[in-house]
């Protein structure tokens, strides 16, 4: 047994089982009774109340549905499965979620549960990322775990999947929210990751096990990732990015928001320049814009000059540094190095950090 | 009367000894040819029968049977043309001496009585004259291709009315002079130098590392880049090949027909491309008379699959046993045969569909599963087996001008026979010739790292997420690396620089 369920917990599990009825109307539902368990016996006389809540049928679906030997059956396939079911009025459900409009009745999660309340901050962004948005996300998620953050983003292709890789790169702690139930895997490239997650994080869907990720959900989603999280970062986001989305939740939660600006002429930041142009506040350009929010000490933000470098080096981190970015060729006519010692020298300087190899044989800092 | 003619057939690329008998009977006026004759053969008929008559003879009107021996063999190809028409020719007295029983006969007749030249003599020759015949009447044309074998007794002719005087013994024929083998011999007939490409100076680096160590090589470049001209000069800095070498490629060019008769060997090193539509039976060989493909003309030399990803999955596979033994078995009907395919595979790929990705200059507009779907075409065993891995990117090279245009093919070229000497020494008395082939054991042995480079490559390993499958190879390249320079250990320069050539591993992780 990953978790002793009570009986409170088991009448969220089951209410949440039943199909049909609004997440808001089940809440509604449950206000009505003297207390959560008592939803198995006292519905019968509140047939009135009920329907007019949420409808005509809800009365007979949740007398099809509220039986306790039906939540055992569940609870156990959960528990088979390895998920943690955490409910409304669980001790690990945040109170930051129970400020979101609706609450999941249940979060199904599977690994790390404590991570539920630990301080997060959810990066999320393009799914088709440029080499300007994998590097901004990068750099925020790595310092973001130095400072302590939970990394909380959606497992998606591009930006998502980057926040969360950088974190378990470096040990740190992620949470995935999911738009399908929380068995499946999507997209199924970040299978590695997934498992990864897993092992190391939390992976979170407020959907039951079998759910696939239907289009609709992805939105729905997006208010728990704000949810969960006391800020929001949009890295890179273009104009109908799901992102965007994210953002809102995050405003109307009252959550903070930031995003990073990007260059005028991409497609790829048209969503955050927008988004910037009316809400001027929410320009970050390092973590420290983010760390003074939370009465965090400033970290130094490294520079190349803490490191010592020979002539050659420094040479060539000064030109990228003016260029942006060199062919391993134009290094070479830099450097007047022959060909294999410079490749020894860039890797090397690769090992250290000083320089990036990208496609192509082009080297950037 | 009776005749018997000694001719040679091709099976695979080995020559096989066919009997011709001949039997002219009274009765009426037929010609029947027996012994699994194909079509080529069978039509010969009306050949033979002009040519005889053109060249001023008499073809018999009699019942004419033919039978090829051994009888349960297909007879393929125009080569029995001569042979037949010289054991008519017995057979009806027009030849009166025995000399045709000590020579092997083959040529293709012309309606004219002129004689054509056959696809398959080199293998022939060398088969024949290992189970003892010494002289040989072939046509004129091939007749460079059968001297360079030692000992062979090679008469050239022209037409049929000569053949037949000689026979008769009406004129003498000098036996064509014995040509040697001389290394060094190849000239640049490929017409590209390493000089001519401009820039790229890391691709050309990895290039001569590749080949002084055999080793496979992809190249990953947006269009244009220069990609398919690098790999032109893959074969101009190969070592020269030996007379063994040469005459195993000959053998095989042979019989297909592709070796240039003034020269008759094939001395440069084979350069071939198939396109990516290619059929697994065109690269890997087979059809009804079980033809060797592609990756047995390359032998020796190198197989260009330029845009490796468009080629089909399967054709890719059947890659890999040759890719591993050199040899590939090809079973047919008609037998199993092992052509030889030891060939440096040299692959060209963009980095995406639309070529672009990750670019300087364009923008990809191929989505992430896009990409990911092209690189996964080329599977993991595949990728295992090609050891270095070059970027090339289409730079403005009229900026870099004033930069001299590099080295030659034959300076590089130098500097590679010196490599592949040590690694022959090296691998002296074991199967291994180059670093590529090192088995692990060997690997163990002579790529033995001291603590800094084993602590350099596991840093790699952590910051540049490198793969597990790369370590092997890094090790392969580094110690073809210490080869060039001459070392005997590998160093940590040679490690970081290997480190260089694995780029696929740690990237286009979209």
């Amino acid at each position: 047994m990953y978790k002793e369920y009570t009986l409170t917990e088991k009448a969220y599990i089951c209410l949440d089982c039943i199909e049909g009825i609004s997440a808001r109307r089940k809440h509604k539902i449950m206000a009505l009774m003297s207390s959560a368990e008592a939803i198995f016996t006292e519905y019968k006389g509140k047939r009135a109340e009920i329907e007019a809540i949420a409808g005509a049928e809800a009365f007979t679906k949740l007398e099809a549905g509220l039986d306790m030997d039906l939540t055992e059956r569940s609870v156990n396939e959960l528990d088979k499965l390895g998920i943690i079911a955490v409910t409304y009025i669980s001790d690990e459900y945040p109170d930051t979620m129970k400020e979101i409009e609706p609450p999941p009745l249940v979060l199904y999660c599977k690994g790390d549960v404590g991570l539920l309340k630990s301080k997060g901050i959810a990066i999320v962004g393009t799914r088709s990322c440029s080499r300007y948005g994998r590097d901004v996300t990068e750099k925020f998620a790595t310092d973001l775990v130095k400072a302590g953050f939970t990394i909380i983003s959606g497992m998606a292709r591009g930006v998502d999947g980057i926040a969360h890789t950088t974190a378990l790169n470096l040990s740190g702690k992620t949470i995935a929210v999911l738009a399908s139930g929380v068995e499946h895997v999507y997209p199924p490239e970040h299978l590695d990751m997934y498992k990864k997650i897993e092992e190391m994080g939390l992976i979170v869907s407020e959907y039951k096990v079998g759910v696939p990720p239907n289009g609709y959900q992805f939105p729905e989603r997006n208010r728990i990732i704000s949810g969960l999280s006391q800020g929001v970062i949009v890295t890179e986001a273009g104009e109908k990015s799901g992102a965007l989305i994210t953002l809102n939740y995050a405003n109307e939660q009252g959550k903070r928001v930031y995003v990073v600006p990007g260059n005028i002429t991409s497609n790829l930041s048209k969503g955050c320049n927008k988004w910037l142009k009316e809400c001027q506040g929410a320009l970050v350009t390092d973590v420290n814009d983010i760390l003074i929010d939370f009465e965090m000490p400033a970290v130094e933000q490294m520079g190349i000059e803490d490191i010592e470098l020979d002539f050659t080096e420094e040479k060539i981190v000064l030109e990228l540094t003016k260029c942006g970015e060199l062919h391993f060729d134009e290094i070479l006519a830099l450097t007047g190095l022959d060909v294999p010692s410079l490749s020894a020298l860039l890797t090397r300087m690769e090992i250290c950090g000083l320089v990036k190899r990208l496609n192509g044989n082009i080297f950037t800092i | 009367m009776l005749a018997k003619v000694k001719s040679y057939s091709i099976l695979g690329i080995n020559g096989y000894g066919v009997e011709i008998e001949v039997d002219i009977n009274s009765g009426l006026p037929s010609y029947d040819t027996v012994g699994l004759p194909d079509t080529a053969v069978k039509e010969g008929k009306e050949r033979i029968r002009s040519a005889i008559k053109n060249s001023g003879l008499q073809f018999p009107v009699k019942k004419i049977t033919i039978n090829l021996a051994p009888a349960d063999t297909k007879k393929e190809g125009p080569s029995f043309d001569l042979p037949i028409a010289v054991s008519i020719l017995v057979a009806s007295e027009q030849i009166k001496t025995k000399m045709y029983k000590d020579y092997i006969i083959l040529g293709e007749l012309s309606l004219d009585g002129s004689v054509k030249s056959v696809n398959g003599i080199l293998p022939i020759v060398i088969d024949a004259y290992k189970k003892g015949h010494q002289k040989f009447i072939l046509p004129k044309d091939n007749v460079n291709e059968a001297s360079y074998i030692e000992g062979a007794e090679v008469y050239g002719v022209t037409d049929l009315a000569e053949t037949v005087k000689f026979l008769n013994g009406e004129i003498e024929l000098i036996p064509a002079e014995r040509r040697v083998f001389k290394n060094g011999e190849a000239i640049n007939k490929y017409g590209v130098d390493l000089a001519d490409v401009k820039g790229q100076a890391a691709a050309k680096r990895a290039i001569e590392i590749a080949v002084a160590g055999g080793h496979n090589v992809m190249m990953i470049g947006p269009p244009g880049a220069g990609k398919s001209m690098l790999a032109k000069c893959v074969p101009t800095i190969m070592p020269d090949m030996t007379f063994d070498e040469a005459l195993e490629v000959t053998k095989i060019h042979s019989v297909a027909g592709l070796i240039d008769q003034t020269q008759g060997i094939v001395i440069n090193r084979p350069f071939r491309s198939p396109h990516h539509t290619a059929t697994k039976i065109a690269l890997a060989g087979g059809g009804i008379s079980c033809k060797p493909g592609e990756i047995s003309y390359a032998h020796n030399g190198v197989l260009f699959l330029d845009e490796m990803p468009e080629y089909s999955r399967e054709s890719l596979e059947i890659l890999r046993q040759p890719l591993e033994d050199g040899v590939i078995n090809v079973a047919r009907a008609i037998g199993t045969i092992e052509y030889p395919a030891k060939f440096m595979l040299v692959a060209s790929m963009n980095p995406c569909p639309c070529g672009n990705y990750g670019s300087r200059k364009r923008i990809c507009s191929c989505t992430p599963a896009q990409i990911h779907k092209y690189l996964s075409k080329l599977s993991g065993p595949m990728m295992d087996r090609i050891d270095i891995h070059i970027e090339v990117d289409n730079l403005d090279y009229a900026q870099l001008a004033d930069k001299a245009s590099g080295e030659s093919s034959a300076t590089v070229k130098k500097r590679i026979e010196k490599a592949r000497e040590i690694q022959r020494e090296r691998f002296k008395g074991t199967k291994t010739d180059t670093n590529a082939h090192m088995t692990s054991a060997q690997i163990n042995k002579y790529c033995h790292l001291d603590e800094e480079c084993d602590k350099l490559l596991r840093m790699a390993y952590e910051k540049l997420n490198l793969s597990a499958r790369a370590s092997t190879r890094i090790l392969k390249v580094a110690r073809t690396i210490a080869d060039i320079e001459g070392s005997e250990n590998i160093g940590v320069n040679h490690i970081s620089e290997a480190i260089q050539y694995r780029s696929l591993d740690r990237k286009y992780n979209v």
